[in-house]
């Protein structure tokens, strides 16, 4: 994993992994979960995505939380009886960002 | 009201809500006159516009105008015909013919009934319905709410709920109002039209009354609709509360034929949706944390400044609780997978008893005397949110000892639902409070034959624990053996184990302060990357040269685009000339400095324990990238950034390695052998801009 500044602000995270789980799993199993394992990167962007708050925002985190909007959740996928899995996604969305936490007080 | 007067052609009428505008367009020239008037729509915007750029949320609105809401004429003051009205709606209230019957309610809040009552002349015998509830507001407040049926909220709740028109037809003054309205209703059912006359009186005793009747009108919607005319008549009775805290008590009756060919026995099946809008005013005014809040300090304090002598029978029945379950070692159960990675779980077969013991142990970011009052507050409104019409009652014998009275419904067809009677005690001593639940009885509460008499014994022991961060630390077991009586086999309610547990995931996350305790550990590894000054040695030197080679190894490579659910994350794939196993690599911009970012890698491991809580899976598949080790995670110490643990090198161990990487952490806890002791520590380098973390294993006598 590489980390490397890019602004005052920003760092870029490059992450590379040769993966083997070994056993009798097949290759093109382990291939095709590589995209599952490279997620790891979406999670550390958005932890500190969700770290941010309202006044420190600009277009660059709107379109980060929009893009964040966009992915599907645990949340939806286990959402409470007469909850919508959008409002499940969305529920989850603002509870974990303080700057969407603070729209909603607002 | 004042008028603009646009040159030759606009003038504009404005009043403090209302605008009316109007628009003759004359451009002269030789465009068509037809091509104009179709532009007439687009030039009305103007109106949409004004309206966008003036317009507050419904709610704000709304509670704006019901603050405004006059109030309203005393019941003498009626005119005839009015009085008529208002009586014909109280006798709703007042027949005395019929039994009210209980109606499972949809809400926990609201109590619901019907009763059968002999027909006027003309009217199809469809069941009077009841609700009664408590709202959080002023009695005037809360009629305002329900009379305000033009409020924006109502509006909008009509518009999603896709109702073809709501609107006002006459005006008789203030509290007096005739409306209409059109319910949308499933295929193959015709719309319902409903048409009545509002009133809001109050009442001799200043009760607040909101009446609904009939109306035979015809109403002039604008537009040809085929509809079924429905009949209702309602009558609500707000009465203000005696008690300190703003409230009111709301009794809504409700007749409700939803005529056409709609079976009789299909209306009054659907009865209680109809009476749900009680509960609709009291989500709007609810205070229910606030309430909760008072509560819970309450009980928190007398548990914590108030010293309690405990009688003999009460010691006895806390000692025998706790010799039955507490004395029980964890070494003694058998894992159970927790949903929640943070709370550990396990169940035990006891002999002798019909159920399995199930324990959970876990650290809450709470005093000691917080939690149990949230634990020990069973009549709270958080705790009967999601019960149902169910009974639930807590009776308090004194501070220390209480008769916990509930019913829950497991919702299987065939079967009862269950009934648990029991004692809840608590106790004391030193830093450590012990709260027990056993079976008892009470002569308020004899065997229901509705319900199946249930037992079970609670034992749970709040330890306090360091504060991290400033935050004070509870550790809290709680354990548990249930039967549920009847004929539910016992391998189903042991399998229901993890699931009950997660009650205490409930309590974990109702007082999370992962956040806070996060960012003070963060900006302490942050120091520590910044200020770190010692030299690496030579194996350390290699495993970074070689962490850098998979980044020229990958850039010499074809990669193709790797779809991310993400669309922020950029991904690639690449295989090597000889090797079919897959590369991949993945970049995002993270809105954080590079030493922000690796401050949690660095303490990663020791997250997987108590700190970062939130990183725990995100950053638990970073240890397989720590070249030649995996990293197996069990009976872990941790002691500054160092933690001691156990692992199996790749190729030695294939079982474990596979495991590891399956689900991530979940695979890690309590499946792996354990070969050797290592101590690990977490190396970052600066290399000009760039910051790189990497982890490195070194071996240490087992």
């Amino acid at each position: 994993m590489r980390i490397k500044r890019k602004n005052h602000k920003e760092t870029v995270v490059t992450y590379v992994i040769h993966p083997d789980v070994g056993g009798q799993i097949p290759r093109f199993v382990m291939n095709w979960g590589l995209g599952g394992s490279l997620a790891t990167t979406t999670h550390i962007q958005e932890y500190f995505q969700a770290l941010t708050e309202l006044e420190k925002w600009d277009a660059d985190d709107g379109r980060a939380v929009g893009g964040s909007m966009c992915v599907t959740t645990k949340a939806e996928k286990h959402h409470e009886k007469g909850e919508s899995k959008v409002g499940a996604r969305m529920g989850e969305l603002f509870r974990k960002h303080k700057g969407l936490e603070e729209i909603a007080e607002k | 009201m004042c008028m603009f007067a646009f040159p030759n052609t606009f003038s504009l009428t404005l009043t403090h809500t209302q605008i009316t505008y109007l628009v003759q367009a004359q451009l002269n020239g030789i465009i068509p006159r037809a091509l104009l008037n179709t532009r007439i729509k687009s030039t009305l915007s103007t109106v949409l516009t004004m309206q966008d750029k003036f317009e507050r949320p419904p709610r704000v609105v709304d509670a704006e105008m019901q603050a405004l809401f006059p109030l309203p004429p005393l019941l003498d003051s009626l005119d005839d015909d009015q009085k008529a009205i208002v009586s014909s709606c109280r006798a709703l209230e007042t027949d005395v013919n019929g039994e009210w019957v209980s109606l499972p309610s949809p809400s926990s809040f609201v109590r619901m009934w019907k009763k059968f009552t002999p027909p006027r002349r003309g009217e199809r015998s469809v069941a009077l319905g009841k609700a009664t509830t408590t709202i959080d507001c002023s009695a005037k407040k809360a009629a305002a709410k329900w009379f305000s049926v033009m409020g924006r909220l109502p509006v909008q709740k009509s518009n999603e709920q896709g109702n073809p028109a709501r609107l006002l037809v006459t005006t008789n003054g203030v509290h007096d109002i005739c409306w209409a309205t059109i319910k949308k209703m499933p295929f193959p059912l015709l719309n319902r039209e409903l048409v009545g006359r509002t009133m809001c009186v109050t009442d001799t005793n200043g009760d607040v009354l909101i009446t609904y009747s009939p109306v035979d009108d015809i109403v002039d919607y604008g537009m040809k609709m085929k509809t079924v005319r429905a009949v209702s008549r309602c009558f609500v009775r707000f009465t203000p509360s005696t008690s300190s805290v703003e409230q009111c008590e709301v009794a809504f009756h409700q007749y409700l034929d939803a005529g056409g060919r709609l079976p009789e026995w299909l209306v009054n099946l659907k009865m209680s949706l109809g009476l749900a809008a009680v509960d609709d005013t009291r989500a709007l005014f609810q205070r229910d944390d606030e309430i909760d809040k008072v509560e819970r300090d309450e009980l928190a304090r007398v548990l914590k400044d108030e010293p309690q002598m405990l009688t003999a029978d009460e010691n006895v029945l806390v000692n025998k609780v706790h010799v039955k379950l507490g004395v029980l070692e964890w070494d003694r159960f058998e894992e159970v997978e927790s949903l929640d990675h943070l709370v550990r779980m396990g169940k035990i077969s006891v002999d002798g008893s019909s159920g399995a013991v199930i324990r959970a142990s876990l650290t809450v970011d709470a005093p000691v005397e917080e939690c149990a009052a949230w634990d020990m507050c069973q009549t709270s409104r958080e705790s009967l949110r999601d019960h149902g019409s169910l009974p639930r009652s807590l009776t308090k014998l004194n501070d220390h000892y209480g008769v916990f009275h509930g019913v829950y419904d497991f919702n299987i067809p065939g079967f009862r639902p269950r009934e648990f009677l029991s004692a809840q005690v608590w106790r004391q001593q030193g830093d450590e409070l012990t709260v027990v639940y056993d079976n008892t009885h009470h002569t308020d509460f004899p065997l229901n034959p509705s319900y199946v008499r249930g037992s079970s014994i609670v034992h749970t022991v709040y330890r306090s624990l360091q504060p991290v961060g400033g935050l004070p630390q509870t550790q809290v077991t709680w354990t548990q053996q249930v039967n549920l009586g009847g004929a539910i086999p016992k391998f189903v309610v042991n399998g229901q184990a993890a699931g009950q547990l997660m009650y205490l995931s409930t309590m974990r996350k109702r007082f999370d302060r992962s956040l806070e305790i996060d960012e003070g550990v963060r900006a302490q590894h942050m120091h520590l990357i910044t200020g770190h000054e010692e030299g690496y040695s030579e194996e350390e030197t290699l495993i970074l040269r070689k962490g850098r080679k998979h980044f020229a190894d990958f850039e010499g490579m074809k990669a193709t685009k790797l779809e991310m659910k993400s669309p922020t994350t950029r991904a690639e794939k690449a295989f090597g000339k000889t090797d079919s196993r897959a590369w991949g690599r993945a970049t995002v911009t993270v809105r954080a400095s590079p030493e922000e970012v690796s401050a949690p890698l660095v303490h990663s491991v020791a997250a997987f324990f108590s700190l970062f809580r939130r990183f725990l899976l995100s950053f638990g598949t970073l240890c397989i990238a720590a070249p030649g080790v995996i990293l197996t995670l069990r009976r872990l110490s941790t002691s500054d950034s160092t933690v001691t643990t156990c692992y199996t090198t790749r190729g030695r161990s294939r079982r474990t390695t596979s495991s590891v990487s399956g689900t991530g952490l979940q695979g890690l806890f309590g499946r792996k052998k354990t070969t050797e002791a290592i101590s690990l520590s977490c190396l970052p380098t600066q290399i000009g801009q760039s910051t790189r973390a990497l982890f490195v294993a070194k071996t240490r006598a087992p």
